[in-house]
């Protein structure tokens, strides 16, 4: 891994959020590497089952890569955003590479939510779900960015609403009926002609 | 959906959404009109909102974590070099999640993977609940003995059910693989908490340790154990409560390699020896657990196998707790040490003994807590402590002397015996009675007599039923008619007392040529002569005997009798009879016949009969309702209790639930105090009588000793087993703990409410009407001690009082705990006996005056048993029953008083001793004196 100093981590995101897209092309490597790091090193240590919080997980790979002090809320916010692109990415990749391999016979496990009956825990579905994503993102892109930092980087309410400068009332609001949507195009499809394609 | 029509229908969704269910179809037609289209759309979306409820609501980086950790092994992207393949990779799961098993089970997740095989969490498609599924290894189901006992232990252990034991529902089958259904325990293992966080603050470690002692406690009462106790196996759930899994499982394992490579770690020395297991191998790893959770270490810590097994067989003892944590509880290290001895007979013997040796350890709660009936033992160790504050001790004492007090100065206005001119003393009656015998002719000399003293029911009826006047009682003090009078009996042959009846005033009967039987009012005036005239007339001398003897002796004036023709029977043979009526000296109002009878000179029959006196018939026995019911309630009480107690006594003797060394004591304290009243106060004489005396005797001390050991055996483990609490003074003292501050506070405050309800129920409520205007009632005449006088007489009643105080302490206990097994409330099972108390009491008093009395008596008995528990209700009891066994006086100079003063003595010793040890030490006056 590229060593790379606390400031430099500040500068990028300093930079992202005045809208430069390379500086998210940099961060992006760091951060993958360390949520891995971190989620590996967690599971060898507990044993399967055991959950891991998903904004413990963030904190640290944040600290780790920003350092401990001297760092703005708007920082930290923003590193969040990134943590959430960049488990969708992980997830994705991952679920990509299991549903390719169940193709060549071996079985997967994607336990995606242990309460749904519906919605499998196949890799397909998963693959469903981001297709899903995409597809709301394109129509209503406050909708998509408010599922990607509740579920990808487990923030609250609260926290969301903070990070997009929303009332919090709007985020629980639109939190609702964007599950509908997604649960809707997962189980009937978005066999529509604005439906994206997978790999678009 | 054009992204514009999207929009749309998001809206409409949106505003449906705002509005109440029931409003949403009138907002709909109002909105989309003649568009079905849009309607449709924006209803579906309702419906996939209310399905949508749980949808991604999980933790996304436990997938992430997940696929992180174990990659697929074609993985074509460039981060190859990330987790190593483990033979651990889920990819090797049996089922994948949205399996359904068997139609009813679907597979939800891999929840782990134990020694034994996989966990599965699944939904219970049937009954809609959660559950774990544990997969059997090939190994195992291959094995058909295994497979049986497997199948064995589970019918067992599903039929344990506690709320710190992790349910197991079945076992069943899925083309060829056996798992067991499982309850699904939300929640973390103690594992993986103590991975976290390492040890546990104290008080969360002790409350764990406890529930994990009953949690066990449950598992082993079932006869079932755990086997593989340890961390990973125990759940703490979502409310923190502790729940052990996996109990059972792990005598399953086959290749004893496998199950040695689990937890070793965990295991007690006879399980590394590979030899028999017991629950005293459970309790080992106990408290490897309770070591680990203590301390946050290992109480063996080894890197590899080999180390450890080296370690374990050596005799290398675990670092002591308190090296870690200095400042625990010297309680817990020892509790631990306790578990981890080598020698399993040195191990405490049950996980609830391991809770009691908590600190602040109750057995009693554990035992409970466990649904189990704690050890008599358990009940006498309970960390209950009875002492008493310096000043509430004194007080109680205090008013203990206050009560005695009142008792004696009340005596002179209720007692029948403090209103009867009982100046005389039995000797000196007894003296003047074998003279007067003499004096009739019998000069023969006696082998054998007897006296005592008895009481004229019939009088003081008759005065209660025909004299209105306020100081009805006070004639009582001439003596003559006599309300006591006193008894002799001689003979010239010992009395036939084979009966074991002892000798009385009617027993054994008078047919012995030579018997005679008087009886002379207390002051010594003849009221009665007996005498039982020779077989065989001699024939001589049949002149008119000397009548003006008998009235002499009788204090009457025979010149101011008129002689009347006689009409009583007298009860010999007689040569000669007459009568006369006349009045006493004293009390001309009363009128009185007097009978006489001589056979050839002697007199055989003197009687004065006064208008009371009339023959009774045979057939009025049992004539009053009151007497009838009582006497009939009693007897179907006492047969009741007799069978059903055998019964019980059998049942728990099988079972091995009774207190056999408890039942045993009381047994053999009954046996001695029976005994030592029949070798006191029986009458003794030296013929073969005095064998079969001994017969009957042993008959009865037997049958009481019995009795009471059968009633034991048959109730007190129901005692136990609901209410240990109200026992545990009763079992120290049993057990030997006489010095237990508890005893002495039971015995205390028992004294107290025995005179309290001496005050209430005798002289309350004899005196309360009379001073709000009624007549005086009949005078408390109760007295059995004065069949019995002297140091006999002493004998009797102080064991008598301590039986009576015994018996109906248990009655009362074991009815109470009848009725509420049918009431299945306490309260109202107080309520209930309290009421059958209360009638009973009133029943015996013959006023309806007396019944608030009765009542409030009643509510102190119940009221002590409720709250205090048996100890207190006996030793009430005890001193309830002063007022029947002993002449309560305050008339200390009387020849009666010894008796009450040796109780008095007693008694105070008993409260001195209750005092003394309630007090546990304390001293009475804690330094100075308050400054002025």
């Amino acid at each position: 891994m590229p060593a790379i100093s606390p400031q430099e981590v500040t500068q990028l995101l300093a930079d992202w959020s005045k809208g430069d897209r390379s500086a998210l092309d940099k961060l992006f490597p760091l951060v993958d590497a360390e949520l891995r790091r971190i989620a590996r090193r967690q599971m060898s240590q507990e044993r399967p089952g055991h959950t891991l919080q998903a904004t413990a997980l963030v904190n640290e790979a944040y600290l780790k890569l920003a350092g401990q002090e001297g760092f703005e809320l708007q920082g930290r916010a923003h590193f969040f955003a990134v943590c959430a692109q960049v488990m969708r990415h992980i997830l994705i990749d991952h679920a990509r590479a299991h549903a390719r391999d169940k193709r060549g016979g071996g079985a997967i496990q994607v336990s995606l939510n242990e309460t749904s009956a519906i919605v499998g825990e196949k890799a397909e579905d998963f693959l469903a779900l981001d297709d899903a994503l995409r597809f709301l993102e394109r129509v209503d892109p406050q909708k998509g960015k408010i599922v990607e930092l509740r579920y990808f980087a487990g923030l609250s309410i609260e926290q969301t609403a903070e990070l997009l400068n929303i009332s919090p009332r709007t985020v629980r609001r639109e939190w609702q009926r964007s599950k509908a949507w997604l649960y809707r195009m997962i189980t009937e499809g978005t066999a529509d002609e604005t439906r994206p394609l997978a790999k678009g | 959906m054009k992204p514009d029509r999207w929009r749309k229908v998001d809206e409409l969704f949106e505003a449906a959404l705002e509005r109440k269910p029931q409003e949403r179809a009138a907002f709909l037609d109002q909105v989309c009109g003649s568009d079905r289209d849009l309607r449709r759309e924006v209803e579906k979306m309702l419906q996939f909102d209310k399905q949508a409820e749980d949808f991604i609501q999980t933790d996304v980086f436990d997938v992430a974590a997940r696929l992180i950790s174990y990659p697929p092994r074609p993985v074509d992207t460039p981060r190859k070099r990330l987790a190593p393949v483990t033979s651990d990779s889920i990819d090797d799961a049996r089922f994948i999640p949205g399996d359904v098993l068997a139609d009813r089970y679907r597979i939800v997740g891999l929840l782990g993977r134990g020694g034994m095989g996989e966990v599965y969490r699944a939904d219970d498609l049937k009954l809609k609940q959660s559950v774990a599924l544990k997969f059997l290894p090939q190994s195992l189901t291959a094995n058909a003995a295994a497979l049986a006992r497997f199948y064995r232990e589970v019918s067992v252990a599903r039929q344990i059910s506690h709320r710190h034991v992790c349910r197991v529902y079945d076992i069943a089958e899925y083309e060829g693989q056996h798992f067991i259904s499982m309850e699904f325990v939300r929640g973390e293992e103690l594992s993986s908490l103590l991975k976290r966080i390492g040890r546990l603050p104290q008080d969360k470690a002790v409350d764990v340790a406890r529930q994990l002692c009953a949690g066990l406690a449950a598992v082993h009462e079932r006869g079932v154990l755990h086997r593989d106790l340890k961390p990973a196996n125990i759940m703490l759930d979502e409310h923190g409560e502790v729940r052990i899994t996996d109990f059972g499982i792990a005598s399953l394992e086959v290749d004893q390699r496998e199950a040695m490579s689990g937890t070793p770690a965990y295991m007690s020395p006879e399980q590394l020896e590979g030899q028999e297991l017991t629950a005293k191998s459970d309790i080992f790893s106990l408290g490897l657990v309770l070591y680990e959770i203590f301390t946050g270490k290992k109480a063996f810590e080894a890197s590899t196998l080999a180390e450890l097994l080296n370690l374990r067989r050596s005799d290398t003892t675990p670092t002591s707790p308190s090296q870690y944590v200095p400042e625990l509880d010297p309680l817990v290290e020892r509790v631990i040490f306790r578990c981890l001895e080598k020698d399993p007979a040195k191990r405490p013997a049950s996980a609830l003994q391991v809770a009691a040796a908590l600190p602040g350890g109750d057995p009693l709660a554990a035992a409970l807590a466990a649904g189990e009936t704690p050890s008599p033992e358990m009940v006498a160790a309970a960390p209950k402590q009875g002492g008493l504050k310096p000043a509430v001790a004194v007080s109680l004492l205090a008013s203990v002397v206050v009560l005695l007090a009142i008792i004696a100065f009340l005596s002179r206005s209720t007692m029948l015996y403090r209103k009867v001119p009982l100046n005389k003393s039995p000797e000196v009656l007894r003296d003047r009675a074998s003279e007067l015998v003499k004096k009739f002719g019998y000069v023969a000399p006696a082998s054998d007599s007897a006296y005592g003293m008895g009481l004229d029911r019939e009088y003081l009826n008759y005065v209660h039923e025909n004299d209105p006047s306020p100081s009805r009682w006070n004639k009582l003090s001439s003596g003559q008619p006599a309300a006591i009078y006193f008894w002799y009996r001689q003979s010239l042959r010992p009395f036939d007392v084979s009966s074991g009846a002892g000798v009385s005033e009617h027993t054994p009967a008078r047919d012995i040529p030579g018997m005679t039987t008087l009886t002379l009012d207390t002051l010594g005036r003849l009221r009665s002569f007996y005498a039982v005239p020779p077989p065989k007339s001699s024939g001589a001398d049949s002149a008119t005997p000397d009548w003006s003897l008998l009235f002499s002796e009788s204090g009457l004036d025979q010149a101011k009798f008129q002689p009347v023709t006689p009409i009583w029977t007298p009860p010999h043979e007689s040569t000669a009879r007459a009568a006369w009526e006349g009045t006493y000296p004293d009390q001309p109002e009363i009128k009185i016949h007097v009978e006489a009878a001589a056979f050839e000179g002697k007199p055989v029959y003197f009687e004065i009969f006064e208008a009371w006196d009339q023959p009774r018939d045979p057939q009025a026995y049992l004539s009053r309702f009151r007497e009838r019911a009582l006497i009939i309630v009693l007897l179907a009480v006492f047969i009741t209790v007799m069978l059903g107690s055998a019964l019980l006594a059998v049942r728990n003797l099988k079972l091995g639930r009774g207190d056999r060394k408890g039942a045993f004591r009381l047994a053999a304290f009954v046996f001695a105090i029976f005994f030592l009243r029949w070798l006191f106060t029986s009458h003794h004489v030296f013929t073969i009588y005095e064998a079969l005396n001994f017969i009957s005797s042993i008959q009865n001390v037997l049958f009481w000793a019995f009795f009471l050991w059968v009633v034991y055996m048959a109730f007190e483990p129901f005692v136990r087993r609901r209410w240990p609490h109200r026992i545990i003074s009763w079992s120290r003292l049993l057990a030997g703990g006489f010095r237990d501050p508890l005893v002495g506070r039971d015995i205390l405050i028992g004294a107290l409410f025995g005179l309290g309800a001496i005050v209430c129920n005798l002289y309350l409520a004899n005196l309360v009407p009379q001073w709000l205007g009624q007549l005086p009632r009949i005078p408390w005449f109760d007295f059995p001690a004065t069949q019995l006088l002297g140091i006999r007489s002493f004998a009797h009643a102080v064991i008598q009082q301590t039986f009576a105080a015994l018996l109906q302490g248990f009655i009362l206990l074991f009815s109470l705990l009848l009725i509420y097994i049918i009431l299945r409330r306490e309260l109202v099972a107080a309520f209930a006996l309290w009421l059958i108390m209360a009638v009973t009491l009133s029943l015996t008093h013959e006023t309806a005056a007396a019944v608030p009395f009765a009542s409030v008596t009643a509510f102190l008995v119940i009221w002590l048993l409720y709250r205090y528990g048996l100890l207190a209700l006996i030793s009430a009891l005890f001193f309830l029953h002063l007022m029947i066994f002993y002449p309560i006086t305050s008339d200390l100079s009387a020849w009666y008083a010894g008796d009450f003063v040796l109780g008095l003595i007693i008694s105070l010793a008993l409260v001195g001793f209750g005092f003394y040890t309630s007090l546990a030490g304390q001293p009475l006056f804690r330094g100075a004196l308050p400054d002025d």
